[in-house]
C-alpha cells in the first residue's frame, strides 16, 4: 500500500480525489486544504507521493517545492502536479528533482497510469 | 755737252724765279730736288741736302751717284722712280722707309714731271718729307691698337660692333665662337638684331637706339640665338663707339649669364615653391632679429600687413609698442633651441597660430630667428568641438539614469557615474580606486563570468542580480563591453546597468494575471469534466448519493463558469456600451436573487445573511441588468471571502440618492492593497475563485450613474464594506 498525501484548497477537487480514490486497494491517501497543514503532515508521516495543485495559499505550490526539498527527509519524496495550466508549469518543474506533471482535466484511467509509472508496483 | 746746255737752260729758267721761290725753297723744311733725265742734281735745297747727310758741294753739279751713293738700293729706288716719271709724264707719290746711317728714316716723296716752256720734260721735281715722327708715332698707335685688339680678342665676354650706318656686325671677338657656336665669319657683315630671341627684341632695339643717340644704358638681358638652336642668356653692356667725333655705330660687351640665371631661377622656383606650400598649409615665415627687427616677411604676410622694412615684429603684426608678453624670441636666442608658442592675430580674425621659433646665425655672425607660424584655427577648433564633446559625453553619462561604470586592468572603478550612486548606495568617492565589480555582483564568480564574456564576445548583455551597499540585491539588466586601445588590447571595460525591479514586478504581474485568468477559466470546465466521469461511474453502480454529488459539482461550476465568462465579456464591453434603458427597480429583489445564485456556497459556509432595505430605500432608476451585476458582484465577493459569519446588505435613502451598504465579517483587506481593489484582473488571493474584475466592473457601474463605490476594511480578517450609491427613483437628476 502505498502513501499517496493529496494538497487541494478546493472542496469540489477533494470530492473528486476522494471519489476516485474509492474502491481500490494500492493507495492510502490523506487530503490536506492548505499548504501549511500540508508541510507539517509531511514531516510527521512518510509518504510515497504528493500529489499538488499548483496554485494555492499562502504559500504558492511553485514556493511549496522549496520548503519540501529543503529537508532532506521530504527531499526525495517524488510530487504529481496536477494543474489546469499548461507549458509554463512544466517548463518551471522541469527544473525540479522528482516532478511529475498532469493536466486537468483528470479522470481515474489518466490519474491511476500516471502513478504507476511514478510508483511501480513491487 | 747736252748735258750742260739743260742744266744752263734750267739756270735761266730758275734764275729767272729765283728771287720769288729761293727764298721760300731754301727755308722750307720739305727736302726739294730735281734731276734730270741723267739723274744730275739741277737743284737741291739745303733741306734735301741735310737729309742725306751731305753737303751743297757734293751734290749740285753732281749726279745721284754722289748723292745717294752711299745707299745703294735707295739710289737704284729712285733711278727707277725718276726712269718711271720719264715715261709716264705723270707724278707719283711714294713713301719709304729707310735706314741712313744708324737710323731708320721715314719720307714721303711726291715726284712730279718739270717741262720747258715748249712743254718738253727735261727733269723730274721731287719735293719729299721726313715723316720719321709722325711715323713713330703712326706706329706707336697702331701697336697700341693691336694690343686692345689682342685683349678684346681673348676676353671671355663677347665684344662686338654693330654698325650705325646699316646695323650689321662690324666685330665679334673669339668668345662669341665659344659661346654661341657659330664662327665669327658666319655673322660678321650680318644683322645683328637676327642673333637676338624674338621676344627680347624691343629691349634690344630700344636700347640700340639709346647707344646711338650717344647715351650708355643701364645692363640689359638678351637672349642670344647659339648655332644649336638653344639661346643663351647675355648681360648686355652697350655704348656708342666714337670715331672723329661721330658716333659710327655700337660697340658693347656681353657676359653670359645663363648658368647665373638658372641658379637664380632654380632659386627662386624653391623659394616660390616653398611660399606656396607654406601659403597652402597656412603656415607663414618670418625672420626677426635680436632687436625684434623684421628682417624678411612672406609674401602672403606682406599682403596683409604691409611692407616690413624698419619695423618691429610686436608692432607690425600686434600693434603693440613693446614686446608681446608671450614672444618666444628671447628664449630662443638665449637657449639656441627652438621655442614653440601661441599666438592670436588679432588682425586675422583673431586666427590662432603655433608659433616655431628657430635661432639660426647668418653668415655674418648675427643671431636672428626663423619663425614658422603654423595656422592651428581648425585644431583649436577641434580641440574644442573635442572638448565639447566631451563635456556632453561626460554631462550625459554623469547624469543619465543609469548605472555607468568603467574598471581599468586593476579591476578597480575607474569611472562611476552620479546615478550609479542612487543606484548602488556608493558614492564616486568611495566608489572610483576601491570598489570593484565583486562588491557589486551577488557573487564573485557572477562578476568574473560577465568581464570573460564582454572579453571574448565584445558585449555581455545579461539580467541578473546586483547588490546595493545595504546589501540588498536587485534585478537589472547589465551590459559589459570592452574598451580597446588602438592596437587592440583591453584596457577597461565599460558597465551599464539598469534597475530592472519595477519592470520585473510588471512581467511578473502580467505572468500571474495570465496565469490566474487561465487558471480561473480551464478550473470549472476541468471540474465539470471530472464531475461527469465520476457521474458516469456512479451510475454504473447505481449509486444515488455519489450521482447527486458529481451533478452538484458539475452545476456549481457551470455557474462559476458563467459568472466569469461574463465578467470577462462585461469587461470587454465597458466603455464601449451605451447607457441601456433606465427603468425603476426593485433593490430588494435583485439582492434576493443575488443571493439564490450563490446559495450553495453560503450553505457551504453557513452563512448568515441578512437583507435590511426600507421601502423608502428600493427604488433605484437605472438599467436593470446593470444594477443586477453590480449586486451580484458585490454580494459574490463578499460570499468568497467570508468563511464564517455573514453578510448584511442594507440601504437608506439620502436625498436624490440610495446608498446601498454590504458588510461582512470576511477575510478583509491587507491596507496595502486597499488601493489596487478596482484595478482590473487584481485578486488579493490567487486560490480564491473569479477572474478579478468584480469590483473593476462595479466601479464603472456606479460611475456611469454618477454614482460612487467606496470599499473599505480594518485590516485582515476584520471584514469588508462596501458602500455604493445610486440614483433613487423619482429623485431629482
Amino acid at each position: 500500500m502505498k502513501r499517496i498525501l493529496i494538497v487541494e484548497d478546493e472542496k469540489d477537487m477533494q470530492d473528486v480525489y476522494k471519489e476516485l480514490f474509492q474502491d481500490q486497494d494500492k493507495y492510502e491517501i490523506d487530503v490536506e486544504g492548505g499548504t501549511m497543514p500540508a508541510l507539517r503532515k509531511v514531516s510527521s508521516k512518510n509518504y510515497d507521493l504528493i500529489i499538488l495543485d499548483i496554485i494555492m495559499e499562502p504559500i504558492a505550490g511553485d514556493s511549496f517545492f522549496v520548503y519540501l526539498r529543503s529537508d532532506e527527509r521530504t527531499a526525495k519524496i517524488p510530487v504529481l502536479v496536477v494543474s489546469v495550466l499548461g507549458s509554463d508549469i512544466m517548463e518551471k518543474l522541469r527544473r525540479v528533482d522528482h516532478a511529475h506533471y498532469l493536466q486537468k482535466p483528470i479522470n481515474k484511467k489518466r490519474l491511476f497510469d500516471k502513478l504507476e509509472d511514478i510508483l511501480p508496483q513491487a | 755737252m747736252n748735258n750742260t746746255t739743260n742744266r744752263n737752260k734750267t739756270d735761266d729758267e730758275l734764275n729767272k724765279k729765283e728771287d720769288q721761290f729761293r727764298a721760300i725753297f731754301e727755308s722750307s723744311k720739305d727736302c726739294i730736288l730735281v734731276w734730270d733725265k741723267d739723274y744730275n742734281y739741277l737743284y737741291a735745297n739745303q733741306a734735301a741736302i741735310d737729309h742725306v747727310g751731305t753737303t751743297r758741294d757734293k751734290v749740285i753739279g753732281k749726279t745721284i751717284r754722289e748723292g745717294l751713293g752711299h745707299i745703294p738700293d735707295f739710289m737704284k729706288l729712285w733711278m727707277r722712280r725718276v726712269d718711271k716719271i720719264f715715261e709716264t709724264g705723270k707724278p707719283l707719290r711714294v713713301e719709304d722707309a729707310v735706314m741712313v746711317g744708324d737710323r731708320l728714316v721715314y719720307s714721303e716723296s711726291m715726284l712730279s714731271p718739270i717741262r720747258d716752256a715748249a712743254g718738253k720734260m727735261f727733269a723730274v721735281g721731287v719735293v719729299y718729307r721726313d715723316v720719321t715722327e709722325r711715323k713713330k708715332v703712326e706706329l706707336m698707335c697702331l701697336e697700341s691698337e693691336a694690343r686692345y685688339h689682342s685683349f678684346l680678342e681673348y676676353l671671355p665676354e663677347v665684344v662686338y660692333s654693330v654698325s650705325a650706318k646699316d646695323e650689321t656686325i662690324t666685330f665679334l671677338n673669339l668668345a662669341f665662337e665659344k659661346i654661341t657656336g657659330w664662327s665669327r665669319d658666319e655673322w660678321t657683315g650680318k644683322a645683328f638684331l637676327s642673333l637676338i630671341h624674338p621676344d627680347d627684341l624691343p629691349i634690344a632695339f630700344k636700347t640700340y637706339q639709346q647707344t646711338l643717340g650717344g647715351k650708355t644704358p643701364p645692363p640689359y638681358e638678351l637672349r642670344i640665338r647659339t648655332k644649336s638652336g638653344e639661346y643663351v642668356v647675355g648681360e648686355f653692356t652697350s655704348s656708342p663707339q666714337i670715331e672723329d667725333g661721330k658716333i659710327i655705330g655700337e660697340f658693347g660687351i656681353v657676359r653670359d649669364i645663363t648658368e647665373r640665371k638658372k641658379t637664380e631661377s632654380a632659386l627662386r622656383e624653391t623659394k616660390e615653391r616653398l611660399e606656396y606650400i607654406l601659403a597652402a598649409t597656412k603656415t607663414n615665415v618670418d625672420v626677426i632679429d635680436s632687436d625684434f627687427n623684421l628682417r624678411y616677411v612672406d609674401p602672403a604676410w606682406i599682403k596683409t600687413y604691409g611692407e616690413p622694412a624698419g619695423r618691429k615684429c610686436y608692432e607690425y603684426f600686434m600693434g603693440r609698442d613693446s614686446v608681446c608678453p608671450t614672444c618666444g624670441i628671447p628664449k630662443a636666442l638665449k637657449t639656441k633651441k627652438l621655442v614653440v608658442t601661441e599666438e592670436i592675430l588679432p588682425r586675422e580674425n583673431n586666427r590662432v597660430i603655433e608659433v616655431h621659433t628657430i635661432p639660426f646665425q647668418n653668415p655674418e655672425g648675427d643671431w636672428l630667428v626663423a619663425e614658422f607660424n603654423i595656422d592651428i584655427t581648425r585644431r583649436k577648433k577641434a580641440e574644442e568641438a573635442l572638448r565639447q564633446s566631451e563635456e556632453q559625453h561626460r554631462l550625459t553619462t554623469e547624469h543619465v539614469p543609469i548605472h555607468i561604470a568603467a574598471i581599468d586592468k586593476s579591476g578597480k572603478f575607474i569611472f562611476w557615474n552620479k546615478y550609479s550612486e542612487v543606484m548602488f548606495g556608493y558614492s564616486q568617492k568611495e566608489a572610483v580606486g576601491k570598489l570593484s565589480p565583486y562588491d557589486v555582483h551577488e557573487t564573485k564568480d557572477e562578476a568574473n563570468e560577465v568581464v570573460r564574456i564582454a572579453a571574448k564576445k565584445g558585449i555581455c548583455d545579461k539580467e541578473l542580480n546586483l547588490k546595493r551597499k545595504d546589501g540588498r540585491l536587485f534585478p537589472a539588466r547589465l551590459v559589459i563591453v570592452p574598451y580597446k586601445n588602438p592596437a587592440g588590447e583591453i584596457v577597461s571595460f565599460y558597465g551599464f546597468a539598469e534597475d530592472i525591479t519595477e519592470r520585473k514586478k510588471i512581467d511578473q504581474m502580467k505572468e500571474n494575471l495570465i496565469r490566474d485568468v487561465t487558471h480561473e477559466l480551464k478550473t470549472p470546465i476541468a471540474m465539470t469534466e471530472m464531475a461527469y466521469d465520476m457521474c458516469v461511474r456512479a451510475i454504473k453502480t447505481k449509486d444515488m448519493r455519489r450521482i447527486k454529488k458529481a451533478h452538484n459539482v458539475a452545476l456549481r461550476n457551470i455557474q462559476r463558469f458563467r459568472k466569469d465568462v461574463e465578467n470577462v465579456l462585461k469587461v470587454f464591453a465597458l466603455g464601449h456600451e451605451k447607457v441601456s434603458a433606465k427603468e425603476t427597480c426593485s433593490l430588494k429583489k435583485i439582492v434576493q436573487k443575488a443571493v439564490r445564485d450563490i446559495d450553495y456556497l453560503i450553505k457551504d459556509n453557513k452563512l448568515k445573511i441578512k437583507i435590511d432595505i426600507p421601502k423608502n430605500a428600493d427604488a433605484v432608476f437605472a438599467n436593470k441588468n446593470d444594477v443586477s451585476t453590480l449586486i451580484t458582484n458585490i454580494i459574490d465577493n463578499a460570499v468568497k471571502f467570508t468563511k464564517r459569519g455573514g453578510i448584511t446588505i442594507s440601504s437608506r435613502s439620502s436625498g436624490n440618492r440610495i446608498i446601498i451598504k454590504a458588510v461582512d465579517t470576511g477575510a478583509g483587506i491587507a491596507p496595502a492593497a486597499a488601493g489596487l481593489v478596482f484595478e482590473k484582473f487584481y485578486k488579493q488571493s490567487t486560490s480564491l475563485p473569479g477572474v478579478g474584475l468584480g469590483l473593476p466592473i462595479c466601479k464603472e457601474i456606479v460611475e456611469r450613474y454618477n454614482g460612487k463605490i467606496n470599499v473599505s476594511s480594518k485590516g485582515v480578517g476584520k471584514g469588508t464594506t462596501v458602500i455604493v450609491t445610486l440614483p433613487r427613483h423619482g429623485g431629482k437628476k
